[in-house]
């Protein structure tokens, strides 16, 4: 069916219609959650920004893309996770370990997979902005000018932004004997 | 690693640390022809070059390609469920609660600095609110607790018999 359709059919309170938009839209959610915040917070990110999206869905007034306003809302969601994170592992290091890490995943010892991670601990170290450009245009497959888009920038900006955070990145590689 | 500090001490890092900016394309036209002239007589760099360069062409993904096939069903439970507390959620109530204790309080305050009636203590006043608040869900105030007995020396009382004791 036609998305606008159901567009209106959501807006209207038709749950079915927007099930049908769910599942037209999770699987980018769900890859960009997992690419900000890993796979084990992913899918409470992929939920909640779903959920927000119900409850939004009457002010939707769709002059953008809706895969646009659902990209904007999963990259804002999943960076205020992390920053909240981020202030949860500072306190932990300032005061004193809450709570014990994780036990590492019965994978871990997969080199495969451990080089893949590696990879991101680089790609999660860029600054938000670069980090976002890098993963809706390298891996989320955008164009410059739809990164742009979703992020609010001008294409001169999100291109800048791609130049540098290439530079970084490849630099960090070679720092970290990765590449 | 081992490789990595192989190369650096056969090789300068002047050369080494020009190669991710080659690869980016932000060095300038003099130190790219430098390093250019440079690539064919050696053969670490080369290889530094080539492993960056495939590296950055087959960046692994975190991500894999799909959601779980539960995962819309999984959502209408979770919908639901927030339906069902958006219907139920007692907001107004705690809201006119919230106002009503806060003006009680107040107002006993003003009471008791005007008319020099007996002195609300601030566990008095953190009871009576607490009581306030939760005041259509709860029982009446204890008369022996120390907000009943302060109500108790209300002039207000008769006139508010649901009030209080």
């Amino acid at each position: 069916m036609d998305e606008k359709l159901l567009i209106e059919r959501a807006r209207s309170g038709d749950d079915d219609a927007f099930g049908e938009l769910v599942r037209m839209h999770q699987d980018r959610v769900y890859r960009t959650a997992i690419r900000f915040v890993g796979p084990d917070d992913a899918h409470d990110i992929a939920q909640e920004v779903f959920i927000k999206a119900h409850g939004e869905m009457k002010r939707f007034r769709a002059k953008s893309a809706l895969s646009t306003w659902l990209y904007r809302m999963t990259i804002n969601m999943a960076l205020n996770y992390l920053r909240g994170r981020r202030r949860e592992l500072d306190r932990r290091e300032r005061y004193g370990p809450g709570v014990s890490a994780p036990p590492p995943s019965p994978d871990s010892g997969i080199i495969d997979q451990e080089f893949t991670e590696a990879v991101w601990q680089v790609i999660d170290s860029l600054p938000e902005k670069q980090r976002t450009a890098v993963v809706l245009h390298r891996f989320e497959g955008l164009s410059a000018a739809e990164t742009a888009e979703v992020m609010g920038l001008s294409l001169g900006a999100v291109e800048s932004l791609l130049h540098r955070s290439k530079l970084a990145l490849l630099k960090s590689f070679q720092e970290s004997g990765l590449g | 690693m081992k490789d990595f500090q192989r190369h650096k001490q056969a090789h300068p890092d002047t050369y080494r640390e020009k190669i991710p900016a080659y690869l980016a394309g932000t060095l300038d036209e003099r130190s790219r022809s430098t390093l250019e002239g440079h690539l064919p007589e050696c053969e670490a760099c080369r290889t530094d070059l080539q492993r960056l360069r495939t590296l950055w062409e087959n960046l692994p993904d975190r991500a894999p390609g799909s959601a779980p096939l539960d995962f819309w069903p999984q959502l209408k439970v979770l919908l639901e469920e927030n339906k069902i507390v958006e219907f139920t959620a007692p907001q107004p109530r705690w809201r006119v609660a919230i106002s009503f204790a806060a003006g009680l309080v107040a107002g006993l305050g003003i009471w008791t600095a005007g008319t020099g009636g007996p002195a609300l203590s601030s566990a008095a006043t953190d009871e009576l609110l607490a009581h306030e608040i939760l005041f259509e869900n709860l029982d009446p105030i204890p008369p022996d607790s120390m907000a009943g007995q302060y109500l108790s020396l209300l002039p207000l009382e008769e006139e508010n018999p649901g009030g209080g004791s």
